[in-house]
């Protein structure tokens, strides 16, 4: 009787230590004060604000969050669980692409007596997961369970233009959960980052593939990010169409419909119509689709799997036979315009005329109705340059942003948001060309040329410098131009 | 004598009083009924039925005139007069959509029994009061307007600018053809109304519209076809080595279609057109009606085909060219903007209906309309076509299996052949290739290529007629 009393207390005292010592303690509390640019001036910056959000410790005495977590800081603050102490932190690596970070923290008694939290693997559907976290409603840590409802590729929408492999779940994630683990026997299976507003009980985390890669690829101390292909792939399910191929009606192949632009080693070593039959020794299906770990996804995952200039092993159909290629894959340096930004934008001032990036982020300060106030035409250069050519696709359109008035360009008659496609007879495809064509010029006046209308306007050149000065001063414009952080 | 004198004043001034008060509206307004088909541009084979009033007046040569807005597609219009129950069958003379002014006949003689033409102004007055007229539930309404301002509009059917008269009044629901009036002559129809505001189209200008159909070999309503800019800033002039200022319009945009032998080049400024100065806010002095915006010299004093000589600025000097005035043609632009009295052109092969891209359908699409047809809108061309076919939806069936989803695309090539009417479609799919269609889309498309099988299609196609209840495979203009 005393033995199984004695050997009950100490399970007790055991089973109560581990419940202590649970992956809570390894998940922080992240405040961020932040800053960011105004686009349509892009020399002023907006008020100081600040945001909320959790990250948890990894190995190597860091921090993981989300990106959007620590994005436009300032500052981060870090609270440890139930510890009022705040611990300063800076960002060590950002990956805008997948959504996440990791921080360095000054003070190295912020890891005293913190597990870091290994990672796991892609959790199965069904089975159930626990999220950890500060999200809204109060102020301590707090947690939810569901299950694993899908596995699929989503839009990630801190960068809004790429979609990677993604875990949806039914445990409640709400803002200030980003950035903090979801856990599966003791491991982290996730990173909670999104929700979807317009489903129910519907929250999204990012699996530990996508965690890898992007731990991987900071191995060297530079982040690359994730290669692209440029393979834009279609299902191929009309009969006619997979005849026309010498294709059998078996359900597997989907088409290469095109490639975009640049992607010069997808050019050299693919075709239009060329049908991808395998992927990494996975068949690809007439949908596009791979089974993968049980779930059926977008071959494209395969893709994400992989470094900056490794290569992917794939069989493709071509004129009526199987091949095999070994397709290098690289990060898109060309495009950041078509998705969301987070440097403050390059401008350059010349006579009062504000010149910066057409841009996503750019069209979206202009209200809540940009859709509405913006032509046509400013829509097409910013999203379908990557289906013409290589030097399109690397261009950035350069638009006239805003006209600060004065003597000398009272009368400059193009409005605002119209793009200009040449100065002093040199064709504009980069805030860098701008510059060069304005400095070089030695003539008595700066002509411009736009798309909207084709109008042409003209500066007097010693007028537009004077007004230039006077301006700065005017409206306190710490420079005249910032060419991707050259100042 | 002195009664005499007294019955003599009376006398005159009766008579003086009867020739002022000659304008009788009972006597020469017209009630106008119009039965026609519509059109829906999302359903093209869908035709139903509409019927609309409007007004229209007696003038000389037994003729009804009217704007002729709301005419297109009829099929069959009645007239009533002097407020009386009967309909009389009228019939359209001739109509002219670019300047909207149609003229109706009627056959039956007793019509015109009663009845009375009314004079056109020669000039119209530039301030002032007028009275707008129509018939009201068989009575006459009249009501005052008064004069806003004269200046050049554009048209309510086209996109020609002409001169037009804006007068504020408070009929209500007007534009329909109301006939504006002075004390003895005809000053206008309404063509167009909204927020106490009428919208006229004045005498002269449709006497001049009246003037051309009356000639045997009718030229045309004439435009400026190309684009300009206002010279307003004095350092564009002056780079251009133009040292005055307040001058000129800039000339920006002309078709690229029509760039060989034109007279105009892109960068020229224009100084003068037909002898009339041109200043900086595109505007010139009018010997009648004052400043008017230039666009109306094109319409205003000149038919299409004139020779216009123009004083412009080119490198570095000026220099002397004749510009001859097109034809104002909505069938010439590379996106027609209207289309009258015509079915909405359609083509149906194996279940994918393919439409030629024209205003009626983007304004069918309103506010789904997707980017690029929206940027299409815009442009003047594209690599030299003369128009764009999409492929608007797809019929589901098991010859179009996989296709179902695709929705306005715009066709590139059909079969190799580049496509630019439905005309070069229905040719090109007579030309499959190894027994295949291939259908290509314009390089921005989300979806580029497709494949049918050539040898199924026409089958496919009487399928999808009999299942989706369709009458007719294909509506193609000559």
């Amino acid at each position: 009787m005393n033995i199984r009393l004695f050997v009950a207390c100490i399970s007790l005292l055991l089973f109560g230590r581990f419940a202590i010592a649970g992956p809570e303690q390894s998940v922080v509390q992240i405040i961020n004060y932040t800053q960011r640019p105004n686009w349509i001036e892009p020399w002023r910056f907006s008020n100081v604000s600040g945001g909320l959000g959790s990250g948890f410790v990894i190995e190597g005495q860091r921090v993981m969050t989300n990106a959007h977590v620590v994005s436009w800081s300032k500052q981060i603050i870090l609270h440890r669980y139930q510890d009022p102490k705040p611990y300063r932190a800076r960002i060590e690596f950002i990956g805008h692409d997948c959504d996440l970070a990791v921080l360095k923290v000054d003070d190295p008694r912020f890891f005293e007596g913190i597990e870091p939290l290994p990672i796991g693997d892609l959790p199965s559907v069904r089975s159930s997961v626990l999220t950890y976290g500060y999200p809204a409603g109060g102020r301590q840590i707090s947690y939810t369970r569901g299950v694993i409802s899908r596995i699929e590729a989503q839009r990630y929408a801190h960068i809004a233009n790429r979609s990677f492999l993604a875990v949806q779940t039914d445990a409640a994630i709400n803002p200030g959960n980003s950035g903090g683990p979801a856990i599966q026997d003791g491991k982290v299976v996730g990173v909670s980052f999104q929700g979807n507003p317009s489903l129910e009980n519907a929250g999204f985390f990012i699996p530990p593939e996508i965690i890898r890669h992007f731990l991987n690829d900071i191995g060297d101390g530079h982040y690359d990010g994730f290669p692209d292909t440029g393979i834009a792939l279609v299902p191929l399910i009309n009969p006619a169409f997979r005849k026309s191929l010498k294709l059998p009606d078996n359900g597997i192949g989907a088409r290469i419909d095109s490639i975009y632009q640049p992607h010069p080693e997808t050019h050299a070593r693919l075709e239009k119509n060329d049908v991808l039959l395998a992927v990494e020794g996975y068949s690809v299906g007439s949908d596009c689709m791979i089974q993968f770990q049980g779930n059926r996804v977008h071959c494209g995952v395969l893709f994400d799997q992989v470094q900056n200039g490794e290569s992917v092993a794939i069989t493709i159909w071509r004129a009526g036979e199987s091949l095999d290629v070994e397709l290098p894959v690289y990060v898109n340096q060309a495009d950041h315009i078509s998705g969301n930004q987070y440097t403050a934008p390059p401008y350059l001032i010349i006579g009062g005329l504000v010149f910066t990036e057409l841009s996503s982020n750019y069209l979206g300060s202009l209200g809540r109705n940009w859709r509405e106030h913006t032509s046509a035409e400013n829509f097409y250069e910013l999203l379908y340059r990557s289906k013409q050519t290589s030097l399109l696709a690397s261009a950035k359109p350069i638009v006239l942003s805003k006209i600060l008035k004065h003597s000398s360009n009272i009368d400059f008659n193009v409005n605002a948001r119209s793009i200009v496609t040449e100065v002093n007879g040199s064709t504009i495809q980069s805030m860098q060309d701008l510059k060069d064509a304005v400095e070089a010029n030695t003539g008595n006046y700066h002509r411009f040329r736009f798309l909207s209308g084709n109008k042409e306007e003209a500066l007097e050149r010693t007028a537009a410098a004077l007004a230039n000065r006077e301006l700065l001063e005017q409206y306190n414009i710490p420079a005249t131009y910032r060419i991707r952080g050259v100042q | 004598m002195k009664k005499s004198l007294l019955l003599l004043c009376l006398l005159l001034s009766t008579v003086s009083l009867l020739s002022l008060s000659a304008f009788d509206a009972a006597r020469s307004l017209v009630e106008i009924e119009i039965t026609k088909r519509s059109y829906n541009y999302n359903l093209p084979w869908v035709v139903r039925n509409q019927q609309i009033r409007k007004n229209g007046v007696l003038i000389e040569g037994r003729q009804i005139l009217t704007t002729a807005d709301g005419l297109s597609n009829q099929y069959l219009c009645r007239v009533k007069k002097g407020g009386v129950s009967r309909q009389y069958i009228a019939k359209v003379k001739w109509i002219d959509y670019h300047a909207n002014v149609a003229v109706l006949t009627i056959d039956a003689e007793d019509f015109f029994t009663g009845m009375q033409s009314v004079p056109l102004a020669s000039a119209i007055p530039q301030s002032g009061r007028l009275q707008v007229y129509r018939w009201r539930s068989g009575r006459i309404e009249e009501r005052a307007a008064e004069i806003i301002r004269l200046y050049s509009g554009e048209s309510k059917m086209s996109y020609v600018k002409h001169l037009t008269l804006s007068v504020s009044s408070e009929i209500e629901s007007a534009g329909w053809s109301e006939i504006v009036c002075d004390e003895h002559d005809l000053i206008g129809l309404t063509a167009s109304a909204s927020s106490g505001k009428l919208e006229v189209l004045p005498a002269p200008f449709i006497s001049s519209v009246l003037a051309r159909y009356a000639l045997n070999n009718d030229a045309g309503l004439g435009y400026f076809d190309f684009n300009y800019m206002q010279g307003k800033n004095p350092a564009l002039l002056a780079s251009k080595g133009l040292q005055k200022r307040d001058v000129g319009v800039i000339v920006t945009q002309i078709d690229p279609r029509n760039q060989k032998n034109y007279s105009l080049k892109v960068g020229d400024i224009i100084l003068a057109i037909d002898g009339y100065s041109i200043d900086s806010e595109g505007k010139y002095m009018d010997p009648v009606y004052g400043r008017l915006a230039m666009s109306i010299l094109a319409t205003h004093m000149h038919n299409a085909g004139e020779t216009l000589p123009l004083l412009i600025w080119r490198d570095h000097k000026e220099i002397a060219v004749n510009y001859i005035v097109p034809k104002a043609d909505f069938t010439d632009r590379f996106i027609p903007e209207q289309r009258y009295d015509a079915a909405p052109e359609y083509f149906i092969a194996g279940g994918l209906v393919f439409q030629p891209i024209n205003g009626p359908l983007l304004d069918a699409l309103g506010s789904n309309i997707p980017v690029l047809l929206d940027y299409y809108r815009t442009q003047k061309s594209a690599q030299k076509r003369d128009g764009l076919i999409v492929l608007s939806k797809v019929l589901p069936d098991d010859y179009n299996l996989g296709y179902e989803r695709l929705s306005l695309q715009i066709v590139d090539t059909v079969n190799g052949h580049r496509i630019d009417n439905l005309n070069s479609l229905q040719t090109a799919l007579k030309k499959p290739i190894n027994g295949f269609h291939h259908i290509q889309f314009l390089r921005e498309e989300n979806l580029q290529h497709i494949v049918l099988d050539a040898a199924t299609m026409q089958a496919a196609t009487e399928r999808v007629l009999d299942h989706y209840q369709i009458t007719a495979a294909k509506v193609i203009s000559k």
